[in-house]
């Protein structure tokens, strides 16, 4: 097992530089100049662009750029950002903890949803019940995060007045619970339903083919009741997927929490590679990039040991 | 843990503050922008001068005609009659948020940095001028010119001034990147207390302020990067104040616990035409295309109320400057057609112009985004067509706008924007500057330009100025649109709320907030 652990990590390793190479290629091929984002048009006097450009090692040529970027990367350095002014380190840092919380609840909600309704769904096979959250599954797909938390905001937060519209905290110096629960309300929601939706259709699926596995005959055949079979046999098989699949969940909730932060004014990992993007602000992408690559790597490695500790059947090698 | 003291410091200013407080309550602005530095010498973005226009007071400041007033000067500057000898008069007792006094050593300390190479302060301006700055007594300085640059007082009217006393101490690096520029040490109205990125700003007002007795005790900005939840947190009663943008206008003023300020802005929409084209040499082309625009079906359809027509964007509206014969043009499309039949381009069988075999068929484009302006190139498409020119209006993203197309010299036309100058010198128009994209040139008219930083009589100035826009006016090198106006939506809790045109919320520490 270990040995397995080791070997993925090392493999990690190459496919990290490959993505640092294709990424940063790619937003260098991007048309736009960060230089150009600190001249301001309306300003009475330009800065010396090329200073700048200096300052920020944008005169040499792509391939040493990158190759000095990497070299501060092996010593934990980020570098510095165009836009803020502060390491990346700093900014990202400050940052990734308001994304975990979200993150997190967004995850622990839309599986305590998500997990027993899949369930349901799958043994009231076409049922009422199944087309219902069917139906209600594909719409929480296609629905835009963005719409469905504005239209949270303008219910909850300006006609009902239960939640504050926006922002993470009221109260700065010292940690307010329910001061901050209040605000993790919506966005929690919004991101949650984004993939609730998902997650109920896959965890139906799962359950499905559970179900219609010999065993699950077996055990209904040496009487065990119908609540045994489901959720003592049954169940336990289909969470193996589930599980499996959380550590890709979360990944993709950092990323896809960006234009819920923005929305609700989240100050998180996401609003901070929105502004990045925007900005040209190289540092901050390529730090960011790195980190979510990392955390992909660490959470399909993740997956595979779970899946291989969980289920006895497999054998990493 | 240097940052941490300053911060405990800091605190404590701002509860001895609040001790003595006045009683008008903390005004809570959402804004959408996050500032980037706030120390003046390093600062150029709209959202830190923002901050620091709270923080900052700078010697001088214009007023809603463009006339100079003084706030940190004593009284309008002595210039001598070569115009190459500024002599300013402090105020006396003004002081730093940290109770240390502004005098002249300040001011000379500041320029001096500013004008350092190794600095490269986006805030220079014209000031590279002056050759050196001499100090009469602590409240007299004199600066002395290499040439004469009228202009130069547009820099005075800017926030540069920092204290002497604490960034003499640091290297250059501290200055920019290091505390002082997140929590900088002012002068102004405003102290700062707190400054978390991408959550919220607080201010805290100075009551040895110099100026009037403030009312309010202090602002907090909340930064929301969503305009539109911006003006939602007015709504439920979490801010007390945001931006209104145009099409929420209607909704705003129907809510009986808002306050809607509009307010003409300095930003205006113009067309930029490529002079290099076969199409916009020649000038009667260019008039014909402002001929063909309503500018007031566009100002109701498009910017829906709101806006001034703009003559030329030399001047604003209203100013000591503006030539008031210069008048936006006339919405007169057979003049238009009769001006492009003068300039060689007849109508084809297909209804579209033509000259030397060549159709008269353009791309006009613009930046994805802004509503307004992708809209004003499709009308611009069917009001074009009438007088025989065919448009393929082309919305593109910023960058990819000005890199692909506009830098590299391969428009016909765009719409875009800019601000207007509440001075009477603009670099748009001058040959061969890099935002002249679409090559005008115009010789007399650079002549003209620098004879006005050539002299301080305000009377030679505004004739300068009058020939200049009757210039721009006849010869069209783009086509002005309108100002737009801007508008806040304010809670009705905040009383003395004042507006000036082209400047917006004015001496906000008179404002109070009711509980």
């Amino acid at each position: 097992m270990l040995r397995y652990i080791l070997r993925r990590g090392l493999n990690a390793i190459p496919l990290l530089f490959l993505i640092t190479i294709i990424t940063y290629l790619v937003i260098n091929l991007a048309p736009g100049d960060p230089v150009r984002m600190f001249i301001n048009p309306e300003a009475k006097t330009q800065i010396d662009p090329e200073i700048l450009r200096a300052q920020w090692g944008l005169d040499k040529p792509f391939f040493v750029r990158y190759l000095i970027w990497l070299g501060n990367v092996m010593k934990g350095n980020l570098g510095m950002s165009f836009f803020h002014g502060r390491p990346v380190m700093e900014v990202l840092w400050e940052a990734l903890p308001n994304t975990i919380i979200l993150s997190f609840a967004s995850l622990v909600l839309s599986l305590v949803v998500a997990v027993p309704i899949g369930i349901y769904s799958a043994v009231k096979r076409n049922s009422v019940f199944d087309y219902l959250f069917s139906t209600f599954s594909f719409l929480g797909v296609s629905i835009p995060g963005f719409w469905l938390g504005l239209m949270c905001i303008l219910l909850f937060a300006l006609k009902l007045q239960w939640f504050p519209t926006s922002g993470m905290r009221e109260v700065y110096d010292h940690v307010d619970v329910l001061d901050r629960l209040r605000h993790l309300v919506l966005p929690t929601i919004v991101l949650g339903t984004g993939t609730m939706a998902g997650d109920m259709r896959y965890m139906r699926s799962a359950m499905l083919s559970a179900i219609t596995q010999d065993f699950v005959r077996t055990a209904r055949a040496k009487g065990a009741s119908e609540n045994r079979v489901i959720l003592k046999h049954a169940l336990r098989n289909a969470l193996l997927p589930m599980a499996t699949s959380i550590g890709f969940m979360i990944p993709s909730l950092f990323s896809g929490a960006a234009a819920v932060e923005i929305l609700f004014a989240w100050p998180g990992l996401g609003r901070v590679l929105m502004q990045a993007n925007f900005t040209r602000d190289y540092p901050i992408i390529m730090g960011e990039l790195i980190l979510f690559s990392l955390m992909v790597i660490v959470g399909s490695l993740a997956s595979d040991v779970l899946y291989a500790v969980v289920d006895p059947r497999i054998k990493l090698d | 843990m240097k940052r941490q003291i300053l911060a405990i410091v800091l605190a404590g200013l701002a509860s001895a503050s609040m001790a003595f407080a006045a009683g008008g309550g903390t005004l809570r602005i959402a804004t959408d922008r996050q500032p980037r530095n706030l120390n003046p010498v390093f600062a150029d973005d709209s959202a830190s001068a923002e901050i620091i226009s709270y923080v900052f007071d700078p010697l001088l400041r214009t007023n809603e005609k463009g006339e100079y007033e003084p706030v940190l000067a004593a009284s309008l500057p002595d210039i001598s009659k070569d115009g190459k000898t500024i002599t300013f008069k402090l105020r006396k007792g003004i002081k730093w948020h940290d109770g240390v006094e502004l005098t002249a050593e300040d001011v000379k300390f500041s320029l001096e940095l500013i004008l350092k190479k190794e600095t490269n302060s986006p805030n220079i301006g014209y000031m590279d001028v002056i050759e050196k700055i001499e100090i009469i007594d602590p409240y007299t300085f004199r600066f002395r010119l290499a040439d004469v640059e009228s202009q130069i007082m547009r820099d005075f009217s800017s926030e540069w001034i920092v204290p002497k006393h604490i960034l003499s101490k640091m290297t250059k690096d501290e200055m920019e990147k290091g505390d002082y520029s997140r929590l900088p040490i002012g002068n102004g109205s405003f102290k700062i207390a707190e400054n978390r990125t991408n959550e919220r700003i607080v201010l805290v007002t100075n009551n040895s302020y110099y100026g009037k007795a403030p009312k309010l005790d202090g602002m907090v900005s909340l930064i929301t990067p969503s305009g539109t939840t911006a003006l939602l947190k007015v709504e439920t009663g979490e801010a007390d104040i945001a931006a209104c943008p145009a099409g929420d206008r209607a909704r705003m003023k129907g809510n009986p616990k808002l306050e809607l300020y509009e307010y003409p802005s300095t930003a205006f929409d113009f067309l930029q035409y490529n002079l290099k084209t076969p199409f916009f040499g020649d000038k009667r082309v260019r008039q014909a295309f402002a001929h063909a625009v309503n500018i007031d079906a566009i100002i109701k359809g498009i910017y829906k109320g709101g806006c001034v027509p703009a003559a030329t964007s030399f001047t604003l509206p209203g100013f000591w400057f503006a030539n008031p014969k210069v008048k936006p043009y006339t919405y007169d499309v057979e003049l238009s057609r009769k001006l492009l039949d003068e300039a060689g381009w007849k109508t084809g069988p297909d209804g579209i112009r033509a000259k030397d075999g060549k159709r008269f068929e353009i791309d006009i484009l613009t930046n994805q985004g802004d509503t307004s302006r992708e809209k004003l190139v499709v009308y611009l498409q069917t009001a074009l067509k009438a007088i025989g020119v065919e448009v393929h209006p082309k919305i593109v993203e910023w960058n990819t706008l000005f890199d692909d197309y506009v830098d590299a010299g391969k428009f016909d036309a765009f719409v875009s924007g800019f601000s207007g100058s509440r001075y009477p010198v603009n670099n748009y128009y001058k040959t061969g500057h890099y935002l002249n994209a679409g090559k005008y040139s115009n010789p007399h008219l650079d002549k003209l330009m620098k004879g006005i930083r050539e002299t301080f009589d305000q009377k030679k100035q505004r004739d300068l100025s009058f020939e200049i826009q009757q210039i721009l006016s006849d010869e069209q090198p783009y086509t002005w649109f309108v100002f737009k106006s801007q508008a806040d939506a304010v809670s009705k809790n905040v009383k003395g709320a004042k507006y000036l045109p082209y400047r917006g919320a004015y001496e906000m520490y008179m404002w109070s907030v009711a509980k």
